[in-house]
């Protein structure tokens, strides 16, 4: 069954029309071809597909296709401005936080959720914010820290 | 943080903007989707494999079997002994017996439905020691028993240094199944090359040529055929090795039978199913010491669950003979380790390599030692502990670099004020009746590389541009570690210039010797001295072309720095790039290979004694952590981990090492296990096999310890697997600190900590009722 | 991935026709956290399942309100929705603690109270806040055909309740009574500080009269096949003064009746000793009485 889907992605508008079973995290990846994020287990326990959706980090990999309809979704993608890296990943790329780089985006969309809503946290509340994003490289302190940075230098 | 030594990552950009393309964000023209079809059974003969109804399927192109694989039939890095598509036996769970090639892979999953396998069940055996008994039956046709290998090393006499003890203490311990857990699952595109028989394969490859040396073996052409390009990597570990190379043939025997592009990415229980974990071991020490706590005799026996296939047993296991007796003087030593077949999954290389295992059991018995000698188990490893010139169980003398295991311990202890947080917790415990909080230690010494184990030496290209740009391109592969910055900063470093000049290049096999795989935390030390060797020919090449320009009498007075080239002598100077125009225009050579064997080893196989590796790393951990007595849970607050480095040419990806290790050697005493029943993985998805998250520990707090390396770029060594080997045994003396009884089997659950023992649950996977 | 065709419509109206013309079961989904991983394990719970109904764009589940007798929450709200509603927080901390110790922030982002209800997972963690506080839920046929039913009944084991094929969960609705002075626990055991499953969980409210205890509830979560009060230890505790070793006493009674019920398996000699303590625990920090 195809389905037709409208929505707002890192600011273009999309209107397309897709298969009803798929995920949110298929369309993004194969009919987008926005492939920054990730799958890293497919039942939205490892946050590797992290976007924020409506303002809301949720993983896209737990998201039909159908319910993107008529949303407003940001990807790893749209973090970046006029060539220039955000503050945030600014901060990941100086601050060690990133190593294989799998998890970075979802990790860089749970944090990107939190500052949007909270723009100086508080290390327990980055923590909160990215307790379900695994990663296996880093042992989370340089992303912790980097997140932290960001948010003083939102002060 | 010093600032001054961080760096900037120089594959950071594309990996916070999500360009970095991993295996599975390729696609090609034409692609197919491959998915493999696995054995029903842990034991089972495959009588006859009929596809003819996946074949009417629309959208299938091609169902592969043992039969399509046009070479040998099997792989493996140290026997042929691995089949890529089981041929006539599975002998585990995760056994590929076909593959399918599809438009999508809604349809493979609808192909594979539709093969209909006939297997005669074999008996099958799933413990170890069963599988030693004379009357089982030998699960591996090409072996003469299920006792695959087997080290011995002799040291001295262990009768006499038995007798001569005061107290002699057994204790046997076991440990786990444990998944790698790269984020990034295996993912792998063989695509059909222009040429006759040749492929490129992109993908998740941590070692592209061993990869290579499968595939070319299997499809029966010639090394030159194949071209394995890797992707970035989603992580490795150790991981992404064999499995990878048997995922490869599978992908290109699908390729070559539909002439199309095909891309198999495993899904994250495949992922877990079908390839290699780190060997359970279980570990017999009996330890002899006299009253003032001077070791005597060390006798060890180990067992090692192979599983179905070899895979990288013999390495393991011969890296855990060499380090069995810790970092101590031991005279007497008697050391066993076998390798045995099995029907469960298959082990093989996994950060640490045969050294957690050991390391938990042995740093875990000297405390009980200690306490049963009344003294500190800082003391007994401050008595019997290697110090400069001291001999391993091997005989081999420390010397030529510097053992710091006494600083690293120093250090260690000093940081996390471990004496007065011992007296605090004891008083705190007094009280509590709920919480018991503890502090444990634990040191190691670890061989650099791959030691005895085979040829080590490796390659790097170090292409100057005519504007003072720079092409890196090694042998050895960034897997997430951080090797591209580290290598751009060498030879940052030979030519004075920022690493934001540098760029590194694919890893190709097309483009680079074979260095050798990219494991055994080698390739700093080894990938960065060929870095540095290239450079520094490059280097060379252009002073010998700026030579008359800074009007220097002898090459020795130009110099490389700040992004100028200079001779000290007159202080004449010039922009490197500038440098590189004149040499570029000299008709210089500017480009140069560098090439780095590492020093010579030797291992006496019969009797376990040479000098097994050419240098060693130090490090101690500490572990502070509370018990929740009534629920189990235990939590780390503090962890302390101290390694000496040799450098740390990249400062920041240092701590980044030290965190992850230590995270990750968290998950191997406190969570993680692969719950392997009847030979089939019970615990197949991230929601049921447990890697820590950002909230399940405290602080962690490294101590980089600089002790040069002669053999070493500027002096660098190994650091990441170190990290991961010493937090389990620190944990276990931790929590026999708080709760003054000590426990034999990681991971320390909490089942453990309030029944006493691991509870095992007999059900399907879903529910944690 | 399983086969499924995709439905969502504007109005409830419109929802209810199409369910009531369905021969076989339709999977209503809100969040759809706990579906899509049935489907991609093609999972024997959905055989006859190849409809789904997407209910997440109805406005009227997605309210929280409140009158005089009941606060009313539609089972649209997501986890997170529920945590940051100051009615919510004013009359039940403890639903608020329990959606908190769900998964991860992701989860609870989407995940809904309604879906966690439906799922009907034994180690569900809103369910044991929800008995506690005495929920019940309104199920809608048509417009005007309604049933409703107690949480505590309304689940009849693991994965399995009352909800007809034509039926959907239209409201949840929680009596207000004593609400002002109540004490209030939910005590969560996982074996990770996040995304984990359950292990037991304890979630109680109590009201204090003269210092004696007046009125108690305590459900567990993770332990039963179906949620319940444990009637024993709350009639014991009934009268008392909340002492710590008239707790204790209690916690053993909780522990008693659970294991009296699900008789021994791999877990018990784990799960006993532990649901003993975590229920002291909870009371302990519901009645404020410090443990170390």
């Amino acid at each position: 069954m195809i389905i037709h889907i409208k929505f707002k992605v890192n600011g273009v508008d999309y209107d397309i029309k897709t298969e009803n079973n798929k995920r949110l995290l298929d369309v993004l990846r194969d009919d987008l071809r926005l492939t920054g994020t990730k799958e890293g287990c497919g039942i939205g326990e490892c946050g590797a597909c992290t976007i924020i959706m409506d303002g809301e980090a949720v993983n896209s990999c737990m998201v039909l296709a159908g319910r993107a309809n008529n949303t407003e979704i940001m990807t790893v993608e749209g973090l970046e401005k006029d060539g220039e890296l955000s503050t945030l990943q600014d901060n990941f790329v100086k601050m060690g936080a990133v190593q294989c780089g799998f998890c970075t985006p979802g990790m860089l969309m749970s944090a990107k959720a939190l500052l949007m809503k909270n723009p100086d946290p508080t290390v327990e509340e980055i923590k909160e914010a990215i307790a379900g994003n695994l990663c296996r490289c880093t042992g989370y302190t340089q992303i912790v820290e980097a997140i932290k940075k960001t948010g003083e230098e939102n002060r | 943080m010093d600032e001054k030594r961080n760096i900037i990552r120089i594959d950071g950009y594309e990996k916070v903007t999500g360009r970095a393309k991993y295996c599975g964000d390729l696609y090609f023209d034409r692609m197919l989707y491959g998915k493999i079809l696995r054995s029903k059974y842990a034991h089972a003969k495959i009588l006859n494999i009929n596809y003819e109804k996946a074949l009417e399927i629309k959208g299938v192109h091609g169902v592969v079997t043992s039969w399509d694989v046009p070479g040998e039939k099997t792989i493996g890095a140290i026997r042929f002994d691995h089949f890529p598509f089981a041929t006539d036996k599975a002998l585990y769970s995760g056994d590929g017996i076909a593959a399918v090639a599809c438009e999508s892979e809604e349809i493979c999953d609808r192909a594979l439905e539709a093969i209909n396998v006939e297997y005669e069940e074999l008996p099958a055996i799933f413990d170890m020691f069963e599988a030693m008994k004379k009357e089982s039956p030998i699960i591996k046709e090409e072996f003469d028993s299920n006792i695959l290998t087997h080290y011995p090393l002799r040291k001295g006499n262990v009768e006499q240094g038995f007798k001569s003890s005061d107290l002699i203490l057994e204790r046997e311990f076991n440990t786990q199944f444990v998944e790698h857990a790269y984020i990034e699952t295996e993912a792998v595109i063989a695509v059909p090359g222009e040429a006759k028989d040749c492929y490129e394969i992109y993908g998740s490859i941590q070692c592209p040529h061993s990869t290579r040396k499968g595939v070319a073996r299997t499809m029966g052409v010639p090394l030159k055929n194949i071209r394995i390009i890797q992707a970035n990597m989603g992580g490795a570990f150790g991981g992404k090795d064999d499995s990878m190379t048997i995922l490869a043939v599978r992908a290109c025997v699908l390729a070559k039978k539909t002439n199309r592009p095909v891309k198999v990415v495993y899904s994250r229980e495949e992922s877990i199913i079908d390839t290699y974990k780190r060997h359970p071991y279980n570990l017999k020490y009996k330890i002899g010491v006299s009253k003032d706590g001077k070791i005597q005799a060390m006798k060890v026996l180990m067992y090692a669950d192979s599983g179905a296939y070899l895979s990288m047993t013999p390495f393991v296991t011969w890296r855990s003979v060499v380090q069995a007796t810790g970092p101590y003087e031991v005279e007497n030593v008697e050391t066993d380790i076998y390798g045995i077949a099995t029907n469960n999954p298959y082990t093989g290389a996994f950060r640490g390599f045969g050294s957690p295992q050991i390391i938990y059991a042995q740093e875990s018995l000297m405390d009980e030692v200690a306490e049963k000698l009344g003294m500190d188990g800082v003391e007994l490893r401050r008595i019997n502990g290697y110090k400069q010139g001291s001999t391993t169980a091997s005989c081999q003398k420390l010397e030529g670099h510097k053992v710091s295991l006494m600083e690293a311990m120093d250090k260690v202890i000093e940081k996390s004020d471990y004496f007065n947080k011992k007296e605090e917790f004891k008083i705190y415990n007094a009280k509590s009746e709920r919480f018991k909080k503890g502090i444990g230690l634990s040191c190691s010494f670890r061989g650099c590389s791959l030691g005895a184990e085979g040829t080590d030496a490796t390659g790097a290209i170090v292409s100057v541009q005519a504007d003072g740009s720079i092409y890196i391109l090694a042998g050895l592969a960034e897997n997430g570690q951080g090797l591209k910055t580290t290598f751009s900063k060498i030879a940052a470093d030979v030519f004075g210039i920022d690493v934001s000049n540098c760029s590194y290049l694919p890893q190709d096999t097309g483009f680079i010797a074979d260095g050798g795989p990219t494991v055994a935390s080698r390739s700093t030390l080894m990938g960065g001295s060929a870095v540095k060797l290239g450079a520094e020919i490059v280097r060379d090449r252009i002073k010998d072309s700026v030579k008359k320009t800074l009007e220097a009498s002898s090459l020795d007075d130009i110099v490389f720095e700040n992004g100028k080239v200079i001779n000290i002598k007159n202080k004449k100077e010039i922009e490197f790039k500038k440098a590189c125009e004149i040499a570029y225009f000299d008709g210089k050579n500017i480009t140069a290979y560098g090439w780095y064997k590492a020093p010579d080893v030797y291992w006496d196989e019969e009797i376990g004694q040479g000098p097994a590796y050419f240098t060693y790393v130090y490090g101690s951990q500490i572990a502070e952590l509370t018990v929740d007595t009534w629920t189990g849970k235990i939590f780390v607050d503090n962890a302390y981990a101290a390694h000496d480095v040799g450098n740390a040419i990249n400062y920041t990806g240092t701590l980044g090492q030290i965190y992850g290790g230590v995270v990750q050697g968290m998950g191997y005493g406190l969570f993680e296990e692969v719950d392997v029943q009847d030979g089939f993985i019970k615990n197949t998805n991230l929601d049921e096999y447990f890697i820590p998250t950002v909230k399940d520990f405290g602080n962690i707090y490294p101590i980089v310890i600089e002790n040069p390396d002669k053999y070493g770029p500027s002096g660098g060594k190994s650091l990441g697997e170190p990290t991961i080997e010493l937090m389990s045994s620190a944990i276990n003396n931790a929590v026999s600190n708080a709760m003054g009884k000590r426990f034999y089997k990681i991971p320390i659950d909490l089942e453990t900590i309030v029944t006493g023992k691991q509870l095992k649950r007999k059900q399907k996977r879903g529910s944690e009722a | 991935m399983k086969y499924f065709d995709y439905f969502s419509f504007d109005t409830l109206g419109e929802t209810l026709e199409f369910l009531k013309k369905q021969k076989h079961f339709v999977k209503i989904i809100s969040g759809g956290t706990d579906l899509i991983i049935e489907f991609r394990k093609n999972s024997p719970k959905l055989e006859n399942i190849d409809k789904v109904l997407d209910i997440s764009r109805l406005r009227v589940l997605k309210v929280i309100e409140e009158d005089n007798d009941y606060v009313y929450i539609g089972p649209s709200c997501t986890h997170t929705e529920i945590v940051k509603n100051d009615i919510i927080n004013k009359y039940f901390p403890a639903l608020v603690e329990a959606c908190l110790s769900i998964g991860c922030l992701q989860t609870r982002n989407q995940g809904t109270i309604g879906g966690n209800i439906v799922n009907s997972s034994p180690s569900a963690d809103t369910v044991p806040a929800l008995v506690s506080y005495n929920a019940e839920l309104e199920l809608l046929k048509d417009e005007n055909i309604e049933r409703i039913f107690k949480v505590k009944d309304f689940i009849k084991g693991p994965y399995k309740n009352e909800l007809a094929k034509d039926e959907m969960l239209y409201c949840i609705r929680i009596p207000k009574d004593n609400t002002e002075d109540r004490l209030h626990v939910f005590e969560k055991l996982g074996r990770r500080n996040a995304l984990s499953i359950t292990r037991i969980s304890v979630c109680a409210n109590a009201l204090l009269e003269d210092g004696k205890i007046k009125k108690i509830t305590i459900v567990p979560g993770a332990v039963l096949p179906r949620f319940k009060n444990m009637k024993i230890a709350e009639d014991f505790l009934t009268g008392k003064k909340p002492q710590k070793e008239v707790l204790r006493e209690a916690s053993e009674l909780v522990a008693k009746e659970v294991f009296d019920e699900v008789g021994e398996r791999w877990s018990t000699p784990y799960k006993k000793p532990v649901l003993e303590k975590m229920a002291f625990v909870a009371l302990c920090k519901m009645f404020k009485i410090e443990i170390i």
